[in-house]
């Protein structure tokens, strides 16, 4: 029997690389330089899966996509989409007491089209002493649609126009933006400035709570408003400099000016005992007062941005500074670290680490007092109290045959401290805002389509 | 070159311009000159009309014939300079002028790398046989002018009739802007590629085919068969490190026929295939 010799199949890329060298042959010349090069007109896709997860509170799952194309030299139109789905328990303003809570879920009506009215609510939770309530009927989900459309403005500038809509049961908000950038300097320094505005709408489920009206069975049938509206405007300007090869700084300040309602229809306070701290017996037995929070109908921020970009041979450290300030008395201070390390040709590692320091606004009331004026606003929402957070994670990037796979871990801790004030009593001895601890994941994957 | 040459430099320097400018035509048309097959006073045209007798090649030549023998491997005989005598059958028109087998059969018999006895410097071809550098020479042409542009400035991008190569992006760092044009839209770029750096050439012709009883006869012949490739994309553009890899695979992509996306998808390449 005659054994036939089998030919040699070439393997994946063996052509290429055995004609490479013998272009390098014919050519006379070393191995040129690695291609450098990019595709217009296709889609650019991104997409993306987070996952975010406060230990024993909310969570929220969201999935993004970013399509961004090319259709002529020089203009681009992005697109983006996101839905969001959040559930799970949420800080309902009250504050820890030393004694069981219960809180009923006010019953309100709800106006049909066709005239009649439907009731909703009713129930009650209760909460353990020295438990920080949380309410667990929190669920929403969010829809977000955005696109935006960039051209060039002058030889050395652009100019985009977006607009935006999110929708949520109780929450819709429109927006338009537009920014420009020009180039000076042999394209060495950027100005730009933006503008965006938005127009908001927060339909509370069961109306809009009177402020400082207490949280009673039969509260929320005294609302006659079932919408408040809102606008922001934001103004930017920044300035982007190269100052080398490898470096370059950017410097940016934005105003931001709401109008509008702000207050969360959500939260209340609780009433405490100026000497003891305990809670003040509401008008339905059994349960504590609580008032519905208010806040200033008006917000003006200014936050101020610096960062600073290295390219240590292909390992690229990011750091930024943000300071804000605003007029309801929150100063905050955000100092963020990236560095991308490139330990092979196509995967990078990329550690994160943030820090977060805010000032309590001047109207955040852990409890309000019995007997005393009602201020003219307070909330007891921690997100406006004194805080502090670390998020620590990493990055991990590859580039596959079909376009770029990353996934990012990341655990935020939270310490929040309660305003001074309340520092009475029996609640002297409770912890009435424990730190919270959130997981962040991500899944992204960018391709070409 | 039987196109048209675009030379781009980004620079403010009237000097550099110039010399680039100047280096590069000098060097088409020297290589024209030099590898044309339609003309009578160079290498290729005493090759091809020394009837059999050894004829001793320079350097360069040398060079080229060594790249065509490496081709001939790795298409396993189907890149083969020596098929071009197959083009005196095969009149790409647009008409239905399809040769017979017979004729095929009579001008196969003048082509095959194998027969051609290469003991370099020295080459001896059959009597009636040829050689032929079209398929190679103004990729060639085009990153050997490149080379000489590289001392002047980096800032520029050569295109000889849509076989092009950047040495570097523009002097704002931007790339530049390649149009690849799909064969049914001969004037509208469908899809455009921002090159940095590197070479892209193309594989293909819309306007050079044959019709006949329904079936279209592209102008790639497969030197094994003596005939088209069959199922051959109408076009393939490849993107390599330089316009001769990317040209030669695109031509091998072509050769392959029906197969050609998978063999490029195998080589890990850019490109883009129309049929």
């Amino acid at each position: 029997m005659q054994l036939r010799r089998l030919k040699p199949a070439h393997g994946p890329g063996d052509v290429a690389s055995a004609l490479a060298t013998a272009t390098c042959a014919l050519l006379g010349t070393g191995a040129p330089s690695a291609v450098l090069a990019q595709d217009i007109g296709q889609w650019q896709v991104d997409t993306a899966g987070l996952y975010y997860s406060e230990s024993g509170r909310v969570s929220d799952l969201s999935f993004n996509v970013l399509a961004r194309t090319q259709p002529f030299e020089d203009r681009y139109l992005n697109l983006t989409f996101s839905f969001d789905s959040l559930s799970g328990a949420s800080p309902n303003g009250a504050a820890p007491s030393a004694s069981a809570q219960t809180f009923p879920r006010p019953i309100t009506l709800t106006r049909t089209s066709g005239g009649g009215t439907v009731q909703s609510g009713g129930g009650a939770f209760t909460v353990a002493p020295g438990e920080l309530p949380l309410d667990n009927s929190f669920q929403d989900t969010r829809y977000a649609g955005s696109a935006n459309w960039q051209r060039p403005l002058g030889r050395l500038g652009i100019v985009d126009f977006g607009g935006g809509v999110s929708v949520e049961q109780d929450y819709l908000h429109l927006g338009l933006d537009t920014h420009v950038a020009h180039d000076f300097n042999d394209r060495n320094t950027t100005l730009s400035g933006g503008l965006a505005w938005s127009d908001d709408k927060v339909e509370p489920i069961g109306g809009v709570p009177v402020p400082f009206s207490a949280l009673e069975r039969s509260s929320g049938l005294g609302w006659a408003e079932t919408s408040k509206p809102k606008q922001v405007l934001d103004l930017l300007v920044g300035v982007t400099q190269v100052l080398s090869r490898h470096t370059i700084a950017q410097l940016n300040y934005s105003r931001s000016q709401s109008d509008g309602y702000m207050t969360d229809p959500y939260k209340i306070v609780s009433v405490v005992d100026a000497v003891t701290g305990d809670l003040v017996p509401g008008a339905d037995p059994g349960i504590g007062l609580y008032l519905y929070e208010n806040r200033p109908s008006s917000r003006t921020k200014d936050s101020l941005f610096g960062m600073l970009k290295h390219d240590f041979g292909g390992n690229v450290l990011e750091a930024s500074y943000r300071l804000m300030s605003d007029d309801w008395g929150i100063d905050s201070h955000t100092l963020d670290m990236h560095f991308r390390w490139r330990f092979s040709a196509d995967k990078f590692l990329e550690p994160h680490v943030r820090f977060y320091s805010q000032t309590a606004a001047s109207f955040y009331h852990t409890v309000l007092f019995d007997g005393q004026p009602i201020p003219q606003y307070a909330t007891a929402d921690y997100r406006l109290g004194e805080m502090n957070a670390v998020t620590l994670g990493f990055e991990f990037g590859a580039k596959t045959s079909g376009g770029q796979f990353s996934a990012r871990l990341e655990v935020y801790r939270q310490t929040a401290k309660p305003s001074p004030d309340a520092l009475v009593g029996s609640l002297r001895g409770l912890d009435l805002t424990p730190d919270m601890t959130a997981v962040i994941g991500q899944i992204t994957y960018k391709f070409a389509w | 070159m039987a196109s048209t040459c675009e030379v781009h430099v980004d620079t403010a320097d009237r000097e550099d311009a110039s010399r680039v400018l100047g280096s590069v035509t000098a060097e088409a048309q020297r290589i024209e000159a030099k590898f044309s097959r339609y003309r009578a006073d160079n290498i290729v045209h005493a090759i091809n009309t020394a009837a059999g007798d050894p004829v001793t090649v320079d350097e360069e030549t040398a060079r080229l014939i060594d790249y065509a023998a490496q081709l001939f491997d790795l298409s396993e005989g189907k890149f083969d300079i020596t098929s071009g005598v197959l083009r005196r059958i095969w009149r790409f028109d647009g008409s239905d002028r399809v040769p017979s087998r017979e004729q095929i059969d009579g001008v196969k018999r003048l082509v095959g790398w194998r027969r051609v006895r290469w003991e370099r410097p020295v080459i001896a071809l059959e009597p009636g046989m040829e050689i032929d550098f079209g398929g190679i020479g103004k990729e060639y042409a085009v990153d050997r002018a490149a080379a000489l542009s590289a001392p002047f400035t980096e800032r520029c991008l050569l295109n000889f009739g849509g076989d092009l190569r950047a040495l570097g992006p523009r002097a704002n760092g931007r790339p530049w802007q390649v149009g690849i044009e799909a064969v049914d839209q001969l004037s509208t770029a469908s899809r455009v590629v921002e090159l940095y750096r590197g070479g892209l050439a193309t594989s293909g012709d819309s306007r050079r085919y044959l019709l006949k009883d329904g079936r279209r006869y592209g102008h790639i012949l497969d030197p094994t068969t003596g005939a088209p490739v069959v199922g051959a994309p109408r076009s393939v553009t490849v993107l390599a490190e330089t316009c001769t890899q990317a040209g030669m695979l695109a031509t091998l992509a072509m050769l392959h026929g029906q197969v050609a996306e998978a063999f490029l998808e195998a080589q890990g390449v850019r490109y883009w295939c129309y049929r």
